[in-house]
């Protein structure tokens, strides 16, 4: 049960990511939320692969014995996704930064609901 | 000619594109069996509301158009306007609504009917 | 050279979009002529080579391509029983949604060209790249990569809303649609994870072939439903969309709505492939139907009381989406029961309206984009008798709005028909309320029109001319479509709609391409 616990943190960082999506309206709060949901994402990915006492799979590495019958390694396709979704992740927290600066240079406010009252009053 | 067959109706564009064509021509052709006396001028095609000046009611704004509609539906529009909050957080309370709500029934069935 | 082509086809269909994206600026840095010339061309070579591949597809069936591979129709390397590499495969729906979305690309190219004024090269390279990758979740053949395209998607046209960016209305409907896609598309990768982590593979058909639908697999089903659902924009996770299309530039909604549809291909996709063989596949065909009931209901009566233009056709493409989650629905769950032949007119029905949407929201949203660069006004209430002046944009409008409101001899007509005529053997409900829903958007564009094009005209609104060229041309193709498909709507379903549903509903000749 205890190897099971990167799901229970898993389980645990989404809900903080989504506490903050849904109940935090200032715009770094949600581009945190959104990270850690992303991150809560990658550590599934990556504890799918992992195995207990596992080495790199990179074939170079391993034992010259193939008769060590311990002989383990993690998967590396589930690798291979994460870093394909941390680069992805990157670009979308600095895209949503990059959009809240711009709104803060106009509205002089980073929290939505201000912002979008004083839009709405245009 | 070109038609599509469901299992309870056709539909033939064309044709009925020709019998539109043949009533226009047709109601045309009528128009020329009234009455020969009848003078038409401005004057009587011009707007009569009860008495008012027409020239105050010349622009009908977009937000005027069907009142009626929407003050008999008032209450259903003050509801889903208060569900359309533009807030970002409340689009994300909706998504994990509606997953839970999936989750919820398809579990369900899953453990009565599987 | 057609060999070439045929076989290459799909990975070219994303590879020169992406490469146009990337060429584009450094075009840029030379010659303004030339960059114009290139961006062009490349459009041209896209928009031929996807014609080409849908053609090929619907004359000798399904295209398979491995990435990697010494060649392209070898998805299993020698000793292997599942397929390792990625696989792009594009079968008849695939090819009909390439057809549609090449359509709406090249259009809001020769658009762009008259409505886009300022940062032209940053535009056709985020534009090129959204192209590349509503392409790509046409064509994969992998969950990863499907995931890879919706962030690409997202990103992209993120950086498209948000193109007007001394407006701080379009730069909080970017965030606001960053943060839904990417909420989206999180969750779709759970989903993929877990079905990885229970069958170690990624590719489409070799999952749904290993697939048992244990209560994981459930979880991880219901990931993926919501999510695509939310990134195809259905009610009650609908709220992206009048913010996005509302506020990005004309020619980029145009194609928001195409790669919004290429998001209701992945969730057709992945509920008729992945989940085809689940024993409640019935209760996921009822959340689509839900999904579709309360899409076009709410849709049409938020779009009533809509004061903004944009914002008021918006909620009409979500109204519209309920349609075609509607129409498939019922053939969804219509497989294994008695009236199938029923489900399969529904799925026409569905899958005709995904074209015929795409044509009249395309030109609906051009008309749109059209009045706003005449008149520099979005507010319903502050324009009037734009119809003297515009008389080329009535017109077009007219056509469109004919097309939504589904009055005949118009190809919106000839989809709804299929439905209204299939769908009451499920329930008699859902034609009233299909019936219902449609009176509501003539209402609406009744309003829009008798508003906008007519009355007296405005003081402030006296010196508009009508639009520049481009979008004129941009405006009468679609409008030609939609005139032609309304016309001869039986050579249209025979050719490429009847192919396209027995597609998405036979799961064995796509895996038997894959395998």
């Amino acid at each position: 049960m205890i190897l099971n616990s990167y799901f229970l943190a898993v389980a645990l960082l989404s809900l903080v990511g989504f506490y903050a999506l849904v109940f935090r309206s200032n715009m770094i709060k949600i581009t945190m939320g959104l990270a850690i949901i992303a991150s809560a994402v990658n550590l599934f990915l990556i504890s799918l692969g992992y195995r207990y006492c596992g080495i790199a799979p990179i074939f170079t590495d391993a034992p010259i014995d193939p008769s060590q019958s311990q002989l383990k390694m993690v998967l590396p396709v589930p690798q291979a996704l994460t870093l394909t979704s941390i680069v992805i992740s990157l670009a979308v927290t600095a895209l949503m930064l990059s959009l809240s600066v711009l709104l803060y240079r106009k509205t002089k406010s980073l929290d939505i609901r201000d912002i979008k009252e004083a839009l709405s009053n245009d | 000619m070109s038609f599509v067959e469901t299992h309870h109706g056709l539909w033939v564009p064309l044709a009925f594109l020709l019998f539109t064509c043949l009533a226009m021509l047709l109601s045309y052709v009528f128009s020329f069996l009234g009455r020969k006396d009848f003078a038409y001028s401005k004057e009587k095609a011009k707007p009569f509301i009860s008495g008012h000046d027409p020239s105050a009611y010349e622009i009908i704004k977009a937000s005027d158009y069907f009142w009626g509609f929407f003050k008999s539906t008032e209450n259903y529009y003050s509801l889903t306007k208060g569900i359309h909050t533009g807030l970002v957080n409340d689009y994300i309370f909706w998504f994990i609504v509606v997953a839970s709500i999936l989750l919820i029934v398809f579990s369900i069935g899953v453990f009565i009917w599987v | 050279m057609i060999e070439f082509f045929s076989t290459n086809g799909i990975a070219l269909l994303i590879a020169v979009p992406l490469l146009s994206a990337f060429l584009t600026p450094l075009f840029e840095k030379i010659n303004r002529f030339l960059r114009n010339l290139y961006i062009i061309f490349s459009v041209i070579v896209t928009v031929t080579i996807g014609f080409f591949v849908s053609y090929t597809i619907f004359v000798s069936g399904t295209l398979v391509y491995t990435l990697g591979a010494t060649e392209p129709g070898l998805t299993m390397p020698s000793g292997l029983r599942v397929p390792v590499r990625i696989v792009l495969v594009a079968d008849a729906f695939s090819a009909f949604m390439i057809l549609s979305s090449s359509i709406i690309f090249f259009v809001s190219t020769i658009y762009s060209f008259g409505s886009i004024r300022k940062g032209f090269g940053k535009y056709f390279s985020l534009f090129f790249i959204m192209a590349a990758s509503v392409f790509g979740i046409l064509c994969t053949g992998d969950l990863f990569n499907l995931f890879v395209f919706i962030e690409i998607l997202s990103i992209s046209s993120t950086g498209l809303i948000a193109f007007r960016k001394e407006k701080p209305l379009s730069l909080i409907s970017a965030y606001n649609y960053l943060i839904v896609s990417a909420v989206a598309s999180l969750m779709i990768l759970f989903g993929i994870g877990i079905l990885y982590g229970q069958y170690g593979m990624l590719n489409i058909a070799a999952v749904s072939r290993a697939i048992k639908f244990s209560f994981v697999d459930v979880f991880a089903m219901v990931l993926l439903i919501a999510g695509l659902a939310m990134k195809c924009g259905s009610v009650p996770m609908h709220f992206w969309v009048p913010d996005a299309y509302g506020r990005a530039p004309s020619a980029v909604t145009a194609f928001l709505v195409v790669s919004s549809q290429a998001s209701l291909y992945a969730l057709f996709r992945v509920s008729f492939m992945l989940f085809a063989g689940f024993s409640l596949i019935q209760l996921v065909a009822l959340a689509i139907i839900t999904f579709g009931l309360l899409s076009m209901f709410i849709g049409v009566t938020m779009a009533l009381v809509q004061k903004d233009i944009k914002r008021l056709m918006a909620y009409h493409a979500v109204s519209q989406t309920g349609y075609m989650l509607l129409g498939v629905g019922v053939g969804l769950f219509s497989i294994n029961t008695t009236f199938y032949s029923h489900g399969l007119l529904a799925m026409e029905g569905g899958i005709f309206h995904i074209i015929n949407h795409a044509l009249y929201k395309g030109l609906l949203f051009l008309t749109a984009g059209a009045i706003i660069y005449a008149t520099k006004e979005r507010d319903l209430n502050k324009i009037g008798g734009i119809a003297r002046k515009m008389p080329f944009t009535t017109i077009f409008f007219i056509i469109g709005a004919a097309a939504i409101a589904g009055l005949p001899p118009t190809n919106g007509f000839a989809s709804k028909f299929l439905i209204y005529e299939s769908v009451f053997v499920f329930n008699p409900l859902l034609s009233i309320i299909a019936v219902i829903v449609s009176m509501l958007t003539l209402i609406s564009f009744v309003k829009i029109f008798c508003s906008a094009f007519l009355g007296p005209e405005r003081e402030e609104l006296k010196n508009i001319k009508e639009v520049p060229k481009p979008m004129l041309v941009a405006m009468s193709l679609l409008a030609l479509c939609i005139i032609s498909f309304g016309l001869f709507p039986d050579s249209v379903l025979k050719a490429i709609i009847e192919p396209a549903a027995k597609a998405l509903l036979s799961q064995g000749a796509y895996l038997e391409a894959v395998f």
